[in-house]
């Protein structure tokens, strides 16, 4: 066990440093320079700027460079933001992707459970069909399908709420669509898993000694079974975090919510790779820490698993 | 898709009690993996026919005839047609009956807008410069201003419609769509906001092949020009002249069927080529690993391990910003993506074959281990591998659509190739505006796709497979 959490902490680091060359390596390599403008500007003043963002160095030391400024939190600057940091820039949008995140998460899991559980408690019933045939439109319908139907059902024909838009004022109305478009694909996917879970927990012995010692049902779900089952969907948690983060790059396009992924889509469509790579090595670096804790809380959850 | 067709007539060909031919009868008794691979062989050779089957052609635009509903019907109209009293009436129209003819007219009302946009990205000040044909024309500063649909604007590069739908600007908001993305901080110069649109009505009686009356807006006339261009609508007497667009037609007037059909030309291409360029490397590395074990074995899957850790997709995305959308770019991308869980899949397959009687048998006859791999390991992995590419096919159209629907669609010779993706993006636009045809059929087109290619893969996985039946 300490093993494995010793070997995913030495990975973790190593994961954000590969993350940093490939971002770094690509944003080198493109062509064109961030100095480029329409106007001519004299050899001098190029020269100290090349100077000033230390380009006049050769490519390693210029990483060495960045490496540090990474290191003590610095991103770099927004090439088309001129006056703006990308660090500016995240601590401006970072708080409604969160809140949209977490909303669609604990939806997607409060939804997948419940369906999961019906489900799994009653295999081969009209229940556990409907809701798995449920559950794969969820899968397969892209964020961008699922997202554009809603808002013509919900806000077109029935009026109830906005088109697309964000109260900047934190929780408002605004957060329903997105927080279930965002939401369907996990919850689909948790309520699998919980099935599942539940399929195999259900013949194992501990289940039978309970039902033998002649614990009511609800008692031997809730307490016993549920537990068991849970395991899976813990384990999907790490990922679906990562899954939440690219999936928000869609939702927050379609409902034009001011957060970090619709920043990182019109940068990117912007040309604007000095914000591209900042986010990138944000988000990214937020994605391994965020597995990297998943994994190890699941080590300890389930004392049988043994990762070598 | 391909490669499912191509092992279905393999399986075909086997004896019937083979190992494929067993499989083959399994699959047909699962109803929905038929009717996947039904949907999928109409889809596969609609896209593989296009240029000979659509109706129309996808990029042929007649605005006038924009935004229909499935099952629109118009005239073929010439350019410019005239009607004039006692002669025959232009092509398409019948000889006898009452014709009417919508025709739009504009009355363009130029104003220059400007917007400026305070820091926070919120519009801080309005001005509508003076309209020259009023009779006082002074220049007005309103909180809120309404753009009508359809109406031309200039902002930042290039001219750009507003949106379909009707957009307000206003004091202390986000800037609306189509003019969203200026900068923040500046004031943002709109020209050439027209204002003011309206119809007028042609009416042309024709008898025994003469233009007997003509009208409009009631009014008699002698002669009347219309310019194709110009016709918003067409009330034909009886007409045989008729284009009739299956699924309607998107905001230019395009055929939506032909888009479609084309759109998964490019969408079945990318996951098809993307797929097996995972393939490739998947299994080349899967295989190696596998057959290799001990050190090698663990290097090659820490490797894979830390691979799968980064988050990709912002690569694929920078990746296409940075070095163009070319499609061969875009094919290696996801490739690269894709193989990672190939391999993993392969590896196992592998490393429980590598310890069978025929691999020691082959080793013992002086078999290289190129050989060995490729000749005797992967071909029998097959199974394992079939059905994973027929689930990582789905996953590539995804990620294609959802590059096309982030506005990153692949480019060819400076054109965007429409994809179901970017069809998507287009037709979710459109049904702001009131106008869901383009976004349905799309979104069906693309679902079903994906359903299909899932139910497959689970369809194949069972019958190659029964022992994992109803596991997964």
């Amino acid at each position: 066990m300490l093993k494995y959490i010793l070997r995913r902490l030495v990975t973790a680091p190593l994961v954000i440093f590969l993350l940093l060359v490939i971002t770094f390596t690509m944003v080198r390599v493109a062509p064109g320079s961030p100095f480029s403008s329409e106007k001519a500007t004299p050899p001098e003043i190029q020269e100290r700027q090349r100077a000033f963002y230390h380009l006049d160095k050769s490519i390693p030391v210029q990483f060495i460079y960045y490496l540090g400024n990474v290191v003590r939190g610095d991103l770099g600057p927004s090439l088309k933001y001129k006056d703006l940091t990308v660090n500016e820039i995240i601590s401006r949008h970072w708080l409604p992707s969160f809140v949209l995140g977490t909303t669609a998460m604990a939806l997607a899991l409060v939804m997948g459970m419940t369906a999961g559980i019906l489900a799994g408690l009653k295999p081969n019933s009209r229940w556990d069909y409907s809701s798995m045939t449920i559950s794969m439109v969820g899968i397969t319908l892209p964020a961008f399908v699922t997202g554009p139907l809603l808002v013509v059902v919900f806000s077109l024909k029935l009026g109830w709420f906005r088109v697309s838009g964000w109260d900047a004022n934190g929780f408002s109305k605004d957060i329903v669509l997105p927080a279930i478009t965002l939401s369907l694909p996990y919850a689909a996917r948790i309520a699998r898993l919980m099935r599942a879970g539940l399929l195999e927990v259900v013949n194992q012995d501990y289940i039978r000694t309970a039902r033998a010692k002649g614990l009511r049902e609800h008692v031997v779900v809730l307490r016993h079974a549920l537990k068991g089952a849970l395991l899976p969907v813990v384990s999907f948690l790490g990922p679906a975090v990562a899954f939440i983060i690219t999936g928000s790059l869609v939702v927050e396009t379609i409902f034009q919510v001011p957060g970090l992924g619709r920043q990182f889509t019109q940068s990117a469509l912007n040309r604007d790779y000095g914000l591209t790579q900042g986010l990138v090595v944000f988000v990214g670096t937020l994605l391994v820490v965020l597995n990297l804790v998943v994994d190890v809380a699941y080590g300890f959850l389930d004392p049988r698993i043994r990762y070598d | 898709m391909t490669e499912a067709v191509a092992v279905q007539e393999e399986k075909k060909e086997a004896p019937p009690r083979s190992l494929w031919g067993e499989a083959w009868s399994r699959l047909r008794k699962n109803r929905f993996a038929v009717m996947s691979l039904a949907w999928l062989s109409v889809i596969g050779i609609a896209a593989a026919l296009a240029p000979w089957i659509v109706p129309y052609d996808p990029q042929h635009q007649e605005w006038w005839t924009g935004k229909r509903p499935p099952l629109y019907s118009h005239a073929t109209l010439e350019l410019i047609m005239t009607f004039s009293e006692g002669s025959a009436p232009p092509a398409p129209f019948p000889s006898s009956g009452t014709h009417v003819i919508k025709v739009k007219k504009e009355e363009a009302r130029t104003r220059d807008l400007r917007i400026k946009v305070s820091h926070d990205g919120k519009v801080e000040h309005i001005e509508l410069g003076p309209d020259l044909d009023a009779d006082d024309p002074h220049s007005e500063s309103p909180d809120v201003l309404a753009l009508a649909s359809g109406e031309r604007i200039v902002a930042g590069e290039g001219e750009k419609r507003v949106a379909a739908a009707a957009t307000t600007v206003e004091k202390g908001k986000v800037l609306p769509e189509p003019l969203a993305g200026a900068a923040t901080g500046q004031a943002v110069l709109v020209a050439q906001w027209r204002k003011g649109e309206r119809t007028r009505e042609v009416e042309a009686r024709v008898e025994q092949g003469k233009v007997a009356s003509l009208a409009v807006d009631s009014k008699p006339e002698k002669r009347v020009e219309v310019a194709a261009d110009e016709v918003l609508d067409v009330a034909l007497d009886g007409s045989p002249f008729v284009h009739t667009h299956l699924l309607g037609t998107d905001d230019s007037g395009r055929d939506i069927l032909s888009r479609i059909i084309f759109g998964g030309r490019i969408s079945l291409m990318v996951g098809i080529v993307a797929t097996l360029v995972s393939l490739v490397i998947g299994v080349a590395y899967g295989a190696l690993s596998g057959y290799a074990g001990g050190r090698t074995d663990e290097l090659m899957m820490r490797i894979v391990d830390i691979l799968y850790a980064i988050p990709f997709m912002f690569f694929v995305i920078i990746l296409l910003v940075l070095f163009g959308r070319s499609l061969i770019l875009l094919f290696a991308a996801i490739g690269a993506v894709e193989w990672l869980t190939m391999a993993r899949i392969v590896r196992g397959q592998v490393l429980s074959l590598k310890e069978k009687e025929f691999i020691e048998a082959a080793r013992v006859s002086g078999t290289s281990t190129f050989g060995i791999v490729f000749g005797h390991l992967v071909p029998n992995s097959l199974g394992t591998v079939i059905v994973y590419t027929t689930l990582t096919i789905p996953e590539v159209i995804l990620t294609e659509a959802f590059l096309s629907f982030l506005g990153l669609s692949v480019q060819y010779n400076g054109q965007n190739l429409e994809s179901w993706g970017s069809l998507t993006k287009s037709g979710m636009d459109l049904a702001l505006g009131g106008f869901p045809w383009l976004l349905l059929w799309s979104a069906t087109a693309l679902s079903l796709t994906l359903f299909a290619l899932n139910f497959l893969g689970d369809g194949l996985r069972d019958a190659l497979d029964p022992r994992l039946r109803g596991k997964g």
